[in-house]
């Protein structure tokens, strides 16, 4: 599920109707970065991330493996909080 | 997401997928005329996200404005096979998808087949959705019959509400999500 553009984020009451509605896992499509992520994921099962990771956080500039690191390590604190 | 669960999305914790954005390929209007920086840059950048601890790498032919609305020409294909050649030599066990932009869900069971992909992404799989590109329309009933018989492997995971697309007269404005028991997951059409 996706926000309206590349690295805008659905709104997390949107997500979590369209877990409750899905018949499958849901992934979280646009959008999630450090800010947002933990209020994401309480409704995915992951996210795929693109602008967040790269330089900066502009979708044009390269991946920033420390900016990668960092969301990953949010993404472990949300496993031992799920 | 539909389809064929992959283990991926079954641990206990949630799955980083880190997308690899293409620079412009081949065809495209903003194509640099050489392909090899393009696959190195993209190789950079697979490194950066599997070293910085992503579960999954999702390819995208990104820099291909303006997209097709249908079907990619070949040489877009081609292009996205040789980045996928390198990725998967490079990252051998890192689970791998594809998103073939705008909507060509064909293209990446095509590519799937060829890697055995363990996903493929496709916006708009049901229903349809007026886009800067035109209108796509889904092909649920083209790509699963397809998967069945090329890569009954490959997860699909469809868009439930693609970003920058207006969906016919569904409020963006307010961001309701369509009633779920008037449309399914996926479904766009009608949008009251």
């Amino acid at each position: 599920m996706t926000g309206r553009a590349t690295g805008s984020a659905p709104a997390p009451e949107a997500l979590a109707e369209a877990a409750a509605a899905a018949h499958a896992p849901l992934l979280v499509g646009s959008g999630l970065d450090r800010s947002n992520a933990l209020a994401l994921l309480e409704h995915a099962r992951g996210a795929i991330v693109g602008t967040a990771l790269k330089r900066g956080g502009r979708v044009e500039a390269p991946v920033d493996e420390a900016r990668v690191r960092a969301l990953a390590e949010l993404f472990r604190a949300a496993r031992r909080a799920r | 997401m539909l389809g064929r669960m992959p283990e991926l999305l079954s641990r206990r914790r949630p799955a980083l997928i880190g997308v690899v954005h293409l620079a412009p390929l081949a065809g495209a209007p903003r194509y640099r005329g050489a392909l090899a920086p393009v696959l190195a840059a993209a190789l950079r950048d697979a490194r950066a996200l599997v070293r910085g601890g992503c579960d999954a790498l999702i390819l995208e032919n990104f820099g291909d404005v303006p997209f097709h609305p249908g079907s990619v020409p070949p040489e877009t294909v081609a292009c996205l096979a040789r980045a996928l050649e390198a990725l998967r030599a490079a990252h051998p066990r890192i689970p791998l998808g594809v998103n073939v932009l705008r909507n060509d869900a064909r293209a990446a069971l095509g590519l799937a087949a060829a890697f055995e992909l363990e996903f493929l992404r496709v916006n708009v799989h049901a229903g349809a959705a007026a886009s800067d590109q035109g209108l796509l329309e889904g092909r649920a009933f083209e790509t699963l019959r397809e998967r069945a018989r090329l890569c009954p492997r490959t997860a699909i995971w469809a868009d439930v509400h693609v970003k920058h697309v207006v969906l016919g007269r569904r409020s963006s404005r307010t961001r309701r999500w369509p009633n779920p028991r008037r449309s399914s997951p996926g479904a766009r059409w009608p949008m009251r």
